[in-house]
């Protein structure tokens, strides 16, 4: 449905005159691209808001929308199973952080769910999805990114544990899983060409 | 009227450039679907 719809706009726009028809394929994966993120945005705030965790949501959301831009990993094959990936990783995220928090340690923890994102970055990142090929200059900008941006969440989330320590764990456990994601598609693709 | 729908067109057409292009330069978008990146606008980033 995302697809014909953006079909559908870039279509219009190209008989209005409105666009160049020649590169009317690039409007479509604009629009495709655009209406995904809305979609997963607003799902997301509706999940927050029925779970009452509407802060924790926005910064598991930025944590893995900013990261996966240069990390890359797991990919769904339709927008369905792809919104369905995120509800069930939002909700397994959110459930660890308040399972965790209930017990001591979370410093230890959080400590290994760093290590673990850093371990598997340092291995794999940027991990490439056959629909987006990626040339050496990107690839080196992205890896680059994949290790400043993680730096920073992971700064952000041990000085988190000092005020908010449920939010801390939130941020360690999305970049967890975001490492994990990385795993899945690296041994897919591996699979892909054997 | 005809002068302001289509300046609202073009902000249309303007939004969807930009979500392509800025794209162009990333791993992955944000989430979990990729749909195939169009060979054209990696001739036209490069």
């Amino acid at each position: 449905m995302i697809t014909l719809l953006s079909k559908k706009l870039a279509d219009f726009l190209c008989r209005k005159d409105i666009i160049d028809c020649e590169n009317k394929e690039i409007y479509q994966y604009g629009y495709e691209l655009l209406i995904s993120d809305i979609i997963a945005f607003l799902l997301l705030t509706a999940a927050g808001i029925l779970a009452h965790l509407i802060i924790e949501t926005y910064v598991f959301y930025a944590t893995i929308v900013l990261i996966r831009q240069f990390c890359g990993g797991f990919h769904a094959s339709t927008y369905f199973k792809c919104n369905l990936t995120t509800l069930i990783i939002y909700a397994l995220v959110m459930l660890m952080s308040q399972l965790l928090t209930e017990h001591d340690g979370v410093a230890g923890v959080n400590i290994i769910l760093l290590g673990f994102y850093f371990v598997t970055a340092f291995a794999f990142a940027p991990v490439e999805n056959k629909n987006k090929p990626l040339d050496a200059k990107k690839k080196i900008r992205a890896r680059r990114m994949s290790f400043i941006l993680g730096g920073i969440f992971s700064a952000a989330s041990m000085g988190l544990l000092f005020v908010y320590e449920r939010l801390s764990l939130v941020v360690s456990l999305t970049l967890s899983a975001v490492a994990m994601l990385m795993v899945i598609e690296r041994y897919r693709n591996e699979e892909e060409f054997k | 009227m005809k002068e302001r729908k289509n300046k609202t067109l073009t902000a249309v057409a303007k939004i969807g450039w930009i979500s392509a292009v800025k794209s162009c330069g990333a791993a992955s978008r944000w989430l979990f679907h990729q749909p195939k990146e169009p060979a054209a606008l990696r001739k036209l980033v490069k």
